[in-house]
């Protein structure tokens, strides 16, 4: 099992294990049908199983004589780039809650032109404030939505 | 013929100069408002509402239709060129129509489709024009069990859109109803999972697109450091006119997919979704490539977006027939309706024929000019993309975040388009199909309120699902069409050695 | 340069004077107003907000300019906070109708009616019991004769129109079951086509389909039968006590001074007595109408509160 596929379904893992708690809470069954937490609760059960189906099938392939162990260690330093982004991004969002929007966005954008699309730095500067500009124009001039 | 004299009374009216330009200018606006990620339909119209207030009613009801069916025409073109569709039926067209952008066919792929585009729009128009009281008379017939069973249709082709693993669509088809439950559920008037106010009306379905294709895709190329080569500017128009091959190819996909569409499609609700997502298998089906499909099939594009555009008109037929609204966007047109004086509902026709036809009759030449406004646009928009290709990661970053920011005027949609960011991203690495997630998201809640709609409505008994005659129609179709496609499946398997020998 | 020091010595003059006594004989309003619309643009608060703004700078009822934006998000709580959030000025102004007591029961957003200055409940919309015209009921008693559990749809669980349904079944002892559709659009179609027995809805919704002959409205839930539809008696006619109606209204944030309060009442009163908005809006919108403000209108949040927290607890839906 590759990485990625581990941290995708310990995060469903985790995420199914929240709200089949949560649907604990909602009533199960109503006078004539299911109630609220009727879905909730047995989709996440099922999704636990089908997670459990998983795990145990890679186990057993692992567990096959000739199997690569190393599989399991994928490569990290090209996955690097994209956690940087998602934290940056996730940096950028944060930010945007203190009242503009276009302000951490377009730093963002000249971050990752410059930095991770091996572009100069004038130049990252010059496109993300043309793109930028043609956004504003469009959402913000043209159908008045409060972007700033 | 009825039908013939009214609509020509419409034309009359509509064939102004001031008229003619008004429409064509909606629909390039539709066109630019549907293209940017996040605005839909629904944004298109309100967002034009107030420029309508003054001018004279058929005008301004021209300019919404005019709007909304550019929309449609625009939602494919971030679909194709950015893999971010703006709306669920759209989400097939990205499917088949993203890879062909990769392979440098971004052109023929937005010609190829603003074509079928314009067929399905003419379908879904003439069932409008000649049919509309018919089809409304016997649409209402239909009941919570009917859409019941046709979600669960529309559910099952995640089997065809599994691939190989069957037991990680699954599991991604239950993740998929599990984030549809989110929000209050209108059925026990409960609110389920609302960890923050902003969730009481559940995750926004389009937040979920954006994250889950846009930015997914995204954060895939740049760990692949992959270099999109989109070629150089050009505006030879030969690269976006289908090639005579193309259109031979996509002939028969786009008709059926238009009667699919108007058929299917203009069922309120998820109909326009059913219907994509069912003419989809259907030419997966009886392709003679269908190893083709998800890797930019001519016909697994032509057909969805012909059915797409053919649920259009047909979702006007309920609010002009009874001011039922079918849709999101139809719901503001009935807003708009009202604001106009109008009175939406069964008398709308006795009492504002003469209104109402110049619309369609506005809708008729909106449609067309959409198609020769469409073609003119396509340069434009691809040549804008390749002339910032290199930037391209900021780019589409940077409309995800502003698109999700206009779904609610708040950075909360920014957020959830990050997560399914994160998911699509995951996914994609580690080979988990979106097609059954998404699907499901789109018609869970629906199959869920609609069954518990029809066990109250039968006051607890189920045999509501076998005493309606449409209902059981539809049951024993299923049944038959289920048996039979595995015969074939088995005939062709016994056949396939004794061919080859 | 001395223009601009001047002018900026003026700006932090005000904000002092503002700050140490926001109560005081401030001219008000100082600035432009915002209208607040808890849901996105073209829904019913939008378009409320929208027509009233127009309404009011055309007739000179308000000279000041009025801005209407967008809160949506989570049923009118995203609103709710951001009003709250602006509490003690005046320059707010928020649309409300029955998801403004709803949305707190409900939820765990921690704010209800009475953190915010309700300034005008500008009309109703009454509630309506509708039989197909071409079924065997033709009046309430053929409905309580009826050999069976009667069906009944309306919107959501909980909604008003459930209430009004629980009622009917208390008040008669007739057992109705009562089943949930997501629009109106659905009651309606859910109607024509017999796979109910009678529906409760708003006179907006079924207006049309009474006159074309289609359904026949058997009673109204107002005090007194109202102007535009005459023929319709009330519940309190037929012997069952129902006066339940949905409202529409306007609130401000909290802790808003007199003045404020007394202008923005004063400014609801001339709107409501203007030709332009019984003709621009309450009509096309069969909103009935029944104006009261401030203090009139906090009670009557306060009983509406009331009857929807003693239901939805019946229910389950709260604890």
């Amino acid at each position: 099992m590759k990485l990625s596929e581990i941290v995708l379904l310990a995060g469903l893992a985790v995420f199914s294990g929240v709200l089949l708690i949560s649907s604990l809470d909602m009533p199960y069954g109503s006078e004539q049908s299911f109630g609220p937490g009727y879905i909730p609760l047995n989709i996440a059960l099922v999704i636990l199983g089908l997670i459990g189906i998983l795990a145990v099938k890679a186990f057993m392939a692992g567990r096959k004589p000739g199997a690569d162990g190393s599989a399991v260690i994928e490569d990290l330093s090209s996955a690097l780039p994209v956690a940087a982004v998602i934290v940056l991004l996730a940096g950028a969002i944060y930010a945007m809650s203190w009242g503009s929007i276009l302000a951490p966005l377009g730093l963002l954008m000249i971050i990752l032109s410059w930095r991770f699309n091996g572009h100069g730095f004038v130049k990252s500067c010059l496109v993300s404030a043309a793109i930028l500009a043609v956004i504003y124009t469009i959402f913000s001039l043209w159908l008045k939505i409060p972007l700033q | 013929m009825d039908a013939l004299t009214q609509l020509a009374g419409g034309f009359s009216e509509v064939l102004t100069v001031y008229n003619i330009l008004l429409i064509f200018l909606a629909g390039m606006i539709g066109t630019v408002v549907g293209a940017l990620p996040g605005l839909g339909p629904s944004a298109g119209i309100a967002l034009m509402l107030p420029l309508t207030f003054g001018m004279p009613h058929a005008s301004g009801l021209c300019l919404l239709t005019g709007v909304y069916m550019g929309t449609m025409y625009g939602g494919r073109i971030t679909s194709i060129l950015i893999n971010t569709p703006g709306d669920a039926p759209a989400i097939i067209t990205a499917m088949e129509g993203y890879p062909m952008m990769l392979r440098g066919q971004g052109g023929l792929a937005l010609g190829l489709s603003a074509f079928s585009s314009f067929i399905g729009g003419f379908f879904g128009l003439a069932v409008l024009i000649f049919f509309a009281p018919v089809v409304s008379s016997y649409a209402i017939y239909l009941g919570a069990p009917e859409y019941f069973l046709l979600m669960l249709l529309g559910l099952s082709t995640i089997v065809l859109l599994a691939g190989d693993n069957m037991v990680k669509a699954l599991l991604m088809a239950c993740v998929g109803v599990l984030v549809s439950t989110f929000g209050s559920d209108y059925i026990s008037g409960h609110i389920r999972f609302a960890f923050t106010p902003e969730l009481i009306e559940g995750i926004d379905f389009v937040a979920i697109i954006i994250g889950l294709y846009g930015l997914g895709e995204v954060f895939y190329n740049l760990e692949k450091r992959v270099r999109i080569d989109l070629g150089k500017p050009s505006f030879n128009i030969r690269e976006y006119i289908p090639p005579a091959y193309a259109i031979k190819e996509s002939g028969g996909a786009t008709v059926r997919g238009s009667i699919l569409g108007t058929v299917i499609g203009i069922l309120p609700g998820a109909g326009a979704t059913v219907a994509t997502f069912l003419e989809y298998a259907l030419e997966r089906r009886i392709s003679r490539k269908p190893e083709e499909f998800g890797k930019g099939a001519i016909a697994g594009l032509a057909g969805p977006e012909a059915s797409n555009n053919a649920s259009v008109p047909g979702s006007l037929i309920p609010l002009i027939t009874l001011g039922i609204p079918g849709s999101g966007g139809t719901a503001i047109m009935l807003g708009a309706l009202i604001m106009f004086g109008m009175q939406p509902g069964p008398l709308l026709m006795i009492k504002s024929g003469d209104v109402v036809w110049a619309m369609i009759a506005g809708l008729v030449l909106a449609n067309i000019f959409l198609l020769f406004s469409n073609v003119l646009l396509i340069p434009v928009f691809v040549n804008l993309l390749r002339s910032v290709q290199g930037h391209l990661a900021s780019v589409v970053i940077a409309l995800c975040v502003v698109g999700a920011f206009s779904l609610a005027y708040s950075t909360f949609n920014i957020w959830v388009a990050l997560v399914f960011g994160v998911l699509g991203y995951l996914m994609k690495k580690a080979d988990y199909p979106t097609g059954p997630f998404i699907l499901a998201v789109v018609l869970a809640p629906l199959a869920e309120n609609y069954f518990r709609q029809s066990i109250m409505l039968g006051q607890g008994d189920w045999a509501i699902f076998i005493d309606r005659p449409i209902s059981l129609g539809i049951i024993i179709a299923m049944v038959v069409l289920g048996g039979l496609g595995m015969a074939t499946k088995r005939f062709m398997k016994r056949r396939e050695p004794a061919a080859r020998a | 340069m001395k223009h601009m020091l001047k002018s900026m010595g003026m700006a932090a003059a005000v904000l002092a004077a503002a700050q140490a006594a926001p109560a005081s004989a401030q001219e008000f309003p100082e600035r432009g107003i915002e209208f607040v619309a808890g849901y996105g643009p073209g829904g019913g608060h939008d378009t409320m907000l929208r027509s009233m703004a127009k309404i009011m700078q055309e007739e000179g009822i308000i000279e000041t300019p009025i801005n209407v934006i967008n809160k949506p998000g989570g049923s009118s709580a995203v609103a709710m906070g951001y009003l709250n959030s602006r509490a003690g000025d005046g320059h707010y102004l928020m649309s409300v109708t029955s998801s403004h007591i709803t949305t707190p029961l409900t939820s765990n957003i921690g704010l209800d009616f009475s953190d915010f200055t309700p300034i005008a409940r500008l009309g109703i919309d009454p509630e309506l019991l509708v039989v197909n015209a071409a079924g065997p009921y033709k009046s309430i008693d053929d409905l309580l004769k009826a050999d069976k559990v009667l069906n009944v749809g309306g919107t959501a669980t909980g909604s008003i129109e459930h209430i009004v349904a629980i009622q009917f079944q208390k008040q008669t002892g007739k057992k109705v079951n009562f089943v949930p559709f997501q629009g109106d659009g659905d009651v309606v179609a859910a109607l024509l086509s017999n796979q109910l027995d009678f529906i409760v809805t708003n006179p907006g919704t079924a207006r049309d389909f009474i006159e074309a002959g289609k359904f026949n409205a058997l009673a109204i839930s107002t005090e007194e039968r109202i102007d535009a539809l005459p023929d319709v008696p009330t519940f309190k006619e037929q012997d069952i006590d129902i006066t339940l109606s949905l409202y529409r209204g306007v609130t401000a944030p909290a802790d808003i001074s007199d003045e404020a309060k007394a202008y923005l009442i004063e400014k609801m009163t001339e709107l409501n007595e203007s030709a332009a908005w019984k003709s621009g809006y309450l009509d096309p919108n069969s909103v009935v109408e029944g104006f009261i403000t401030g203090d009139e209108f906090e009670a009557y949040l306060e009983e509406t509160q009331g009857v929807y927290r003693e239901t939805l607890t019946e229910l389950g839906i709260i604890k």
